[in-house]
């Protein structure tokens, strides 16, 4: 029986069944006898989340562009779903086909946090697929992963047969034609990873063996068959050149980020130390206004959707913001779309465009200050001063905002309880300013809501030698924190403390990590994102099965020379640079940031974007285009 | 749908205030799991010279398949009009038991229950009272059931509750029932317009 049949027997019985139906307007449906490619897209988290991520977007309507390739969408179904569809023996689907996954030539998926890694299992094994890449067969389909964990992929290589390293949109259309060329040849599966693995940014792990020291470190990672060591990352050079979708899938059912969504540059200038995707998208490359303006527009006409979000890792540092926004508004504003500039600081530009912006949308007032003391900031070279803090607040307060958001970390590299204490204090600090102020919002009292998440030391940061935390030690400061609010105006709110310490796990992980993954999946371990799906004692159980343990891979410090499991991938991030960076923040000392001097961290080497922009000028020397520097640093 | 509208770029009127959106409203929207064959919707235009022909050609050229405009004209009645709607249950595999199912709606009274989704308080109605008429025929293996029931913004009645109450007096409940809306009426039980 057809899928589809099927289907309607069990959707009644399941929540939100819009998730599993597809249909949606611009998704693209293709003649199966003309598709010589079949790819299913899977995002291993439910449809609400992955159809909000703009990755994914992009790279279907890539795909979908080439002739003969037919790339469609699969969610991982919902608890209820996944009951319902073993009952009636349904296997994983794609939602534009609603073939089964079996029948594809490709099985994608995009790892966007580590907490989804039993989820890709699960969508393998719905799929009615061996878990183990080893144990599938030439005719199975390749199994491929990319998105931002896939920079340090280990954990999951006994699980993958290949993996996207960096920005996919010109990489996966040229595996694309690898594969056509191999299926006219006639070579089978093992023939096509070997030749795949030759081409920049593409890893295949069964081509490397990992030889362990006897205190679980690693001694030598050694490559076969000819594959490259290390394994390069690739980038997109020209922003304003790649392609960018003209339509979104429009879904039926609320999804977290339902807008349009316009890109403007990837990578970011600051160098914040903790964050690895200050550090994995290098170099900051900007798309010229007039192109992300023309693609914003095509974007909402084709999708009707009247709300427009720009993307980016900082909004504020797009060095020609007022242009942007000038051409955004001069077709929204009588189009009735309006804006939302998610990382705004809006300290940064003029206050006619501040008003015009913040008339379309008002969106609450945020800032990171990431630490509660000048001393921490630094160390995480976090260069927001309370200064900085205290006067945008004045400003957004005399202007009749009453409500600020601020996010924190705990758990960060030499954190006392002083710098813990640090988060009440300037919270408490922005309270008063708040009853200082003659001209604060008439009647109103003001809310201070405080986020607090727990610091994971990541790959490719200077912090990736650093201990995270253990969780007595996150739950100690967390009191502590607590015990500082003295007012109802200051609220706080956390991150599980359980949640980080897997995600510590798997960020930093070996390859024997995937005997842990697999048993945690058998013993039922699935949406480990979600709270409430979450059981730590399975994977403690998973853990003490396969003679691991969390704490070397947590809580251990690391010494600058141990081999790191992602040693082997090239992301142009040299190790000597993170090596410098991590001996100053322990000296408290910043860096500057990429436009003010350049900290050479070796993403020069791509001789693009940032790194070849005049500094003194101001004009890039690669296009000669006019850059204009936001005030203020 | 209002994405379909944004993208059509018609003159619709938009709520005023700081959020201004696009004023449509369905009337009496269909259950999930149910189909219908047509749906009814208001929306207000800004431009009285447009023509309803050219304002459906606008929008069915922005809508896919699944959810295609069919008709478009004045408005003549008021949504709070509408009052009762037309339904079809198809009982997959119950035609052997159309007796018992024509006995379940000659009975002299069908006491029902149902849950209000605001307060979760459980009242009990008569569904005899409130149905309009109940007509059973077999369609190869299955039972199809025409039933009129109260639609409106005075009184609804799920047809999925009739449904329930009646697998559960042929005590067939794993039959499957599929509900389909063939129409909507007021009071007098004209075809709402
Ligand atoms: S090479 Fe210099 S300018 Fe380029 S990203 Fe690295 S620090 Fe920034």
């Amino acid at each position: 029986m057809r899928v589809s049949n099927q289907l309607e027997s069990i959707l009644m019985e399941v929540q939100k069944p819009a998730r599993y139906t597809g249909g949606e307007v611009n998704s693209v449906i293709k003649d199966p006898s003309k598709a010589d490619i079949r790819f299913a897209f899977c995002f291993p988290d439910t449809y609400e989340v992955g159809m909000s991520h703009l990755g994914m977007k992009i790279l279907y309507s890539v795909l979908n562009r080439m002739e003969g390739v037919w790339c469609e969408r699969v969610f991982a179904p919902w608890l209820d779903m996944q009951e319902a569809m073993a009952k009636q023996s349904i296997p994983l689907y794609a939602l534009e086909s609603k073939d089964p996954l079996l029948d594809f030539d490709f099985i994608g998926f995009t790892l966007q946090y580590e907490l989804s890694y039993t989820n890709v299992l699960a969508m393998l094994d719905l799929a009615g697929l061996p878990l183990r890449a080893a144990d599938r067969g030439e005719d199975a389909p390749v199994v491929i992963a990319g998105g931002p964990c896939a920079c340090n992929p280990e954990p999951l290589a006994d699980f993958i047969d290949l993996f996207s390293l960096g920005e996919g949109e010109e990489a996966l259309p040229e595996l694309m034609e690898l594969y056509r060329a191999c299926q006219k040849e006639g070579a089978g599966k093992r023939e096509f990873l070997r030749r795949a693995a030759q081409i920049p940014g593409f890893y295949v792990p069964a081509l490397y063996d990992v030889v362990y020291q006897a205190d679980g470190t690693i001694a030598s990672v050694t490559a076969r068959a000819g594959a490259p060591a290390p394994v390069e990352k690739r980038i997109i050079r020209d922003l304003d050149s790649v392609y960018y979708p003209e339509a979104f899938v429009v879904p039926y059912l609320d999804i977290v980020h339902d807008r349009a969504v316009e890109e403007i540059f990837r990578g970011c200038i600051r160098g914040c130390r903790f964050c690895q995707a200050g550090y994995i998208y290098r170099p900051v490359r900007e798309k010229d206004p007039e192109t992300a303006c023309g693609q914003a527009r095509a974007l909402c006409e084709a999708t009707g959707y009247d709300e427009l979000s720009l993307s980016s890792l900082s909004t504020s540092d797009y060095t020609r913001l007022d242009g942007l926004l000038e051409g955004l508004l001069s077709w929204s504003e009588p189009e009735h779309v309006s804006l939302s500039l998610p990382s705004l600081r809006i300290d940064n530009f003029s206050s006619v465009l501040l008003e015009k912006v913040s008339r379309l949308k008002k969106s609450g007032l945020t800032f990171a200050p990431e630490a509660g003391t000048q001393r921490l900031r630094d160390v995480i070279n976090k260069r927001l001063t309370e200064e900085d803090i205290l006067n945008t607040c004045r400003t957004a307060f005399e202007g009749g905002y009453t409500s600020v958001k601020l996010y924190f970390m705990v758990g960060l590299p030499t954190e006392t309880d002083e710098d813990v204490v640090g988060i009440a204090r300037l919270a408490q600090t922005i309270v008063d300013l708040y009853y200082s102020l003659p001209a604060k919002p008439k009647g109103k009292s003001v809310q201070v809501s405080i986020s607090v998440a727990s610091f994971v030391p990541k790959p490719f940061t200077p912090f990736q030698w650093f201990p995270q935390n253990t969780r007595e030690e996150l739950r100690r400061k967390q009191r502590l924190l607590l015990d500082a609010v003295t007012t109802r105006k200051v609220s706080v709110s956390w991150h599980d403390a359980d949640v980080s310490e897997l995600e510590a796990v798997f960020a930093r992980g070996d390859r024997r990590l995937g005997r842990v993954i697999e048993a945690a999946y058998r013993r039922g371990c699935k949406f480990d994102s979600w709270d409430d799906c979450l059981d730590l004692e399975k994977w403690r159980a998973a853990f003490r099965e396969n003679g691991l343990s969390m704490d070397f891979y947590a809580h251990r410090p690391r010494e600058y020379n141990e081999v790191l499991p992602w040693d082997l991938f090239d992301y142009k991030i040299s190790r000597a640079f993170l090596q410098r960076e991590n001996e100053k923040a322990l000296a408290g000392e910043t860096t500057p940031h990429c436009r003010e001097s350049c900290a050479g961290c070796g993403a020069a080497a791509w001789k693009e974007g940032v790194c070849v922009e005049n500094r003194q000028s101001g004009v890039s020397k690669k296009r000669g285009r006019e850059v204009y520097f936001p005030s203020g640093r | 749908m209002l994405r379909a509208l944004q993208r059509s770029g018609l003159p619709v009127w938009r709520t005023q205030g700081f959020h201004p959106h696009i004023y449509c409203t369905f009337a009496h929207p269909l259950s999930l799991g149910y189909t219908s064959s047509y749906e009814v919707m208001e929306l207000r235009v800004t431009d009285d010279g447009l023509q309803s022909s050219e304002m459906l050609a606008r929008l069915q050229k922005v809508c896919n398949q699944d959810i295609f405009p069919t008709a478009a004209g004045d408005a003549v009645m008021k949504i709070n009009s509408l009052a009762f709607a037309g339904y079809e249950l198809l009982i997959c595999g119950g035609a052997n038991a159309l007796e018992r199912i024509q006995a379940f709606f000659d009975q002299p009274s069908i006491p029902l229950e149902r849950v209000s989704k605001k307060t979760g308080r459980v009242s009990r109605f008569d569904l005899k009272e409130k149905m309009r008429e109940a007509l059973a025929v077999a369609q190869g293996e299955d039972a199809r059931i025409r039933l009129i029931l109260p639609a409106g913004p005075k009184e609804t009645v799920n047809p999925g509750l009739a449904a329930g109450a009646l697998l559960r007096f042929l005590g067939r409940e794993e039959l499957r029932v599929q509900v389909h809306r063939f129409g909507l009426y007021d009071q007098e039980m004209n075809l709402f317009l």
